[in-house]
């Protein structure tokens, strides 16, 4: 192999090198916070605002989805730092979506308020009558 | 080999039954009073002639739950035996059965209606013979009874509950029980609600029914009948539909309807072959 063919070969190493991270870091990873809403019960609905961030390296129309249900969307986007109301009765994945091509995620999880100690009740409900 | 992986199914489903992992309504706070007042329109039926329909209004419910002592439902309570699926407990409680012999018309409240009026007003003439109004026998009295209580987890929805109680100041010196499955359901196209369906049966011993609904012309004075109570057993079904408005309101329905059978319906104290109980509000928990 000759000097020039080397010197092609590192050329492309070091541009290969250069660009990668450059289409790989293009979009960030999706925050919402909280990421945890507390509920009294299980079953019960949860209602709470959400802080949501996310950046790209450039301009793009997207989408935030709760499950299939489409909440939000922007346009020609670079950074989104918005706040939210959001309602939720179980554990929910939030998707932000580039028409079909998914941007990011993130799970917001239920909790029910402190598990303290607890039995079973031993009478129905208004059984006196 | 089926059958065993079904029964192992069944057996992991009943060993969680009496589990309590979140608190809902068929559970409760261990160490910690439970107050809640129910407003609305409703009236628990008197089966007796001369007897008042009891209005619900204003009902206060107090329950508390320690980690063997509860209190619910007029229903005092020690656990002495407890596993997943089981749980039995000693438990003493009013005999409501003298209710119906009280008067709870706010007006008999503020009235001394006994002066007012007879009984035989309300009476067909050839009916005299036949019927006697509550306020034509002696005074009944408040029994209080005590007991065990079994009750078993089924699962999750599911459960029995059985009593097996005794007076205990010598009242009507005998036995009562019930027996009772309720199923809790939550119904999907209702969000934050849920039915709770229970069968059951009460069963009361001769001499209870005989203290409460026997006439004896040697103990009541200026009545030439009588009736010997027998013992009875009188079914119930109870439906309650409780909708979770907030997280301290609920709006409640609450039907209930208890069969008389003819232990009770030949007394002639009795004109009512059922008893209903229904109420609609909502309650608050404090």
């Amino acid at each position: 192999m000759t000097s020039s063919q080397w010197k092609v070969i590192i050329y492309m190493l070091v541009l290969g090198l250069l660009f990668q991270p450059l289409s790989a870091s293009s979009t960030s990873q999706l925050i919402i916070k909280p990421s945890v809403c507390m509920v009294k019960k299980l079953g019960d609905s949860c209602k709470m605002k959400v802080k949501i961030i996310w950046q790209n390296t450039q301009p793009i129309d997207a989408c935030l989805f709760q499950n299939d249900l489409r909440l939000r969307c922007w346009k020609e986007i670079l950074d989104i730092n918005e706040d939210l109301e959001i309602s939720l009765d179980q554990d929910m994945k939030f998707t932000l979506k580039n028409r079909e091509k998914i941007l990011a995620y993130q799970h917001i999880k239920i909790n029910t308020a402190l598990p303290k100690n607890l039995r079973r009740r031993l009478r129905a409900d208004w059984s006196f009558f | 080999m089926k059958y065993y992986l079904y029964l192992l199914l069944l057996l992991s489903q009943l060993s969680f039954a009496n589990n309590c992992e979140q608190i809902t309504d068929s559970c409760a706070t261990v160490g910690e009073w439970k107050f809640s007042l129910a407003v609305g329109v409703g009236v628990y039926t008197n089966p007796l002639h001369g007897g008042d329909d009891i209005p619900l209004v204003l009902i206060p419910q107090i329950s508390y739950y320690g980690e063997k002592v509860f209190f619910e439902s007029n229903t005092l309570g020690y656990s002495f035996f407890e596993n997943d699926q089981i749980v039995v407990s000693a438990i003493t409680q009013i005999n409501h059965e003298k209710a119906y012999f009280t008067r709870w018309h706010p007006q008999n409240i503020l009235i001394d209606t006994d002066s007012i009026g007879s009984s035989d007003d309300e009476l067909n003439p050839e009916d005299q013979d036949i019927y006697l109004d509550i306020k034509d026998v002696s005074n009944r009295r408040w029994a209080i009874d005590a007991g065990i209580q079994f009750n078993w987890f089924i699962n999750q929805t599911t459960d029995l509950q059985v009593q097996i109680l005794h007076d205990v100041n010598n009242v009507y010196n005998g036995f009562n029980g019930q027996i009772e499955l309720t199923r809790l359901m939550k119904i999907k196209q209702l969000p934050n609600t849920v039915m709770s369906f229970s069968v059951g049966t009460n069963v009361k011993s001769k001499n209870l029914v005989d203290y409460y609904y026997g006439i004896s012309q040697t103990t009541e004075a200026g009545v030439d009948l009588d009736y010997q109570g027998k013992s009875s057993i009188t079914p119930y079904f109870r439906l309650v539909l409780r909708h979770q408005i907030s997280e301290r309101w609920q709006a409640k329905l609450n039907i209930k309807r208890v069969f008389l059978d003819d232990a009770m319906t030949d007394s002639p104290l009795v004109k009512d072959d059922y008893i209903n109980t229904i109420f609609a509000g909502v309650s608050y928990d404090f």
